[in-house]
């Protein structure tokens, strides 16, 4: 603990201070990815109900809507949801601005609804690809089909999505590293700051990188365990 | 052959001394354009506020205007130090960096920052509390917010652009920036004003000023010159140069 203490005092650049800084970035950057994953995935429950749905004018919105969002970069949308909201007219006066007036909700709002269209392709994945004699053994039993949904293909669509979210639950970690860009002080923002205030870009940048791979080391293992937990039925024997 | 060698160093040595002892001209080394301090007229000659109190200032040592010396900014210490030009006078900061390659003279002018604001916000510079102010990561005004002005809440940008379209739409209370660059940047908008007195309070935070740059082994020279800017200051010609380019105080 001295000599951790004594490292501490040596260095220029990692002071007390910074360090503090840092971990303000990565409380930020954690709650960030935290809520808006939590309001994806509960959009994407319904959007890839919806999506597989036979009726074009269900199914054709939702894609629409996920063309859009997985076809134009984050950063734009950020962009469009923080600066392009503050040239409708009026937007000031009105109750929206309670939203729009701070960085931190149009950021969660284009985080949000960036991930809820991912995982909504990502569901609607394997939703279609469940199994035709579990559906028919179901029919059979004489289910309807909420029921069917909710005993048979979402609970099975859910463990086998697990692997392809957690490739998502990454991407929208390292993708919030753009909040940054709309003067959230996140991790990135951190490393930016500590860098501008001493013009060397390496040690700041390696240093917020390195926490970026605790976080992502900590989502691999969550993902593992519940991947050895849920999917064990489906693991090679 | 070895006696017209040595006679002609020896003639040489003389000459150069005789030129160290009085200085006829002084090679000054800018970088144009920089306006108003340095730009060129529509006849090619160059003007500003730099060059005009320049030339005052090369008319008191050596009674002509400077021989100016145009050269890119990246470049215009080496070009000092290569005697291409004896001096800099070129909106140069005086800093601790640049203090180990070149001697500065005394400074002559610094820019003051200021606060701009939303007329109807009536922002007021000195009740901060809660109040989001918006300044250019890790320049002197985001150090001066920082330390210098507690309770208010610092939002720091990258580029100037996006502090500005978020002043405009009505994210922050005021920005804080460099005086003139605000002036610049609010000239066409009826909605924005500069909010309380400009500010170049405390040298810790804002620095002492631009200075003249010199090689360090020319003492001599950093010494008239500054000795110049001195009498300049306080016989009013200084005033009258700086009258003609700027509506405040950049005076140090």
């Amino acid at each position: 603990m001295e000599t951790l203490i004594a490292l501490i005092d040596q260095n220029e650049i990692f002071t007390f201070s910074a360090l503090v800084h840092y971990w303000d970035g990565m409380v930020n950057t954690v709650q960030l990815v935290f809520l808006s994953l939590l309001a994806g995935l509960i959009l994407a429950v319904p959007l890839a109900i919806m999506r597989t749905s036979k009726n074009p004018f269900i199914n054709y919105p939702v894609w629409f809507y996920t063309y859009i969002f997985r076809g134009t970069p984050l950063l734009i949308q950020l962009y469009m949801i923080y600066y392009g909201v503050t040239l409708i007219d009026g937007i000031q006066d009105s109750v929206w601005w309670v939203i729009f007036e701070h960085a931190y909700y149009p950021c969660l709002i284009a985080f949000g609804l960036n991930t809820a269209a991912y995982t909504t392709e990502i569901f609607r994945g394997v939703i279609e690809a469940t199994d035709q004699g579990e559906i028919e053994a179901a029919k059979a039993y004489g289910m309807g089909w909420a029921k069917r949904m909710r005993r048979i293909i979402l609970p099975s669509a859910f463990r086998r999505a697990i692997p392809a979210y957690s490739n998502e639950v990454i991407f929208m970690l390292h993708g919030s590293a753009i909040a940054s860009t709309v003067t959230i002080l996140d991790l990135t923002g951190a490393a930016r700051d500590i860098y501008a205030q001493h013009y060397t870009a390496f040690p700041p940048f390696m240093f917020a990188a390195a926490l970026y791979l605790a976080l992502t080391f900590t989502i691999i293992l969550i993902f593992k365990q519940l991947e050895n937990r849920l999917l064990a039925h489906l693991q090679p024997r | 052959m070895k006696k017209t060698l040595i006679a002609l160093a020896g003639l040489l040595a003389i000459s150069s001394a005789s030129q160290a002892g009085d200085i006829k001209t002084i090679r000054v080394g800018v970088d144009s354009p920089y306006p108003p301090f340095e730009f060129k007229k529509p006849d090619g000659s160059l003007t500003g506020f730099e060059i005009e109190l320049g030339n005052e200032v090369c008319k008191e040592v050596t009674g002509k205007e400077c021989e100016w010396v145009v050269q890119a900014w990246d470049g215009i210490i080496p070009g000092l130090q290569s005697r291409k030009y004896d001096m800099i006078f070129s909106s140069m900061t005086i800093n601790e960096d640049r203090k180990k390659h070149v001697l500065f003279s005394e400074p002559y002018y610094m820019t003051p920052s200021a606060f701009f604001a939303p007329v109807k916000g009536k922002f007021d510079a000195k009740v901060t509390k809660g109040k989001r102010i918006g300044v250019q990561r890790a320049t002197v005004q985001d150090k001066y917010i920082t330390d210098m002005v507690k309770g208010a809440e610092v939002v720091r940008y990258t580029s100037a652009d996006d502090m500005r379209v978020d002043l405009e739409g009505g994210r922050l209370d005021a920005i804080f920036v460099d005086a003139p660059v605000g002036l610049d940047m609010l000239k066409d908008k009826k909605d924005f004003a500069q909010a309380g007195e400009m500010i170049k309070d405390p040298v810790s935070i804002f620095g002492v000023g631009i200075g003249a740059a010199f090689r360090k082994r020319d003492k001599d020279l950093e010494q008239k010159v500054s000795a110049a800017l001195e009498k300049l200051k306080k016989n009013g010609t200084y005033d009258v140069i700086m009258k003609k380019y700027f509506t405040f105080d950049i005076k140090v």
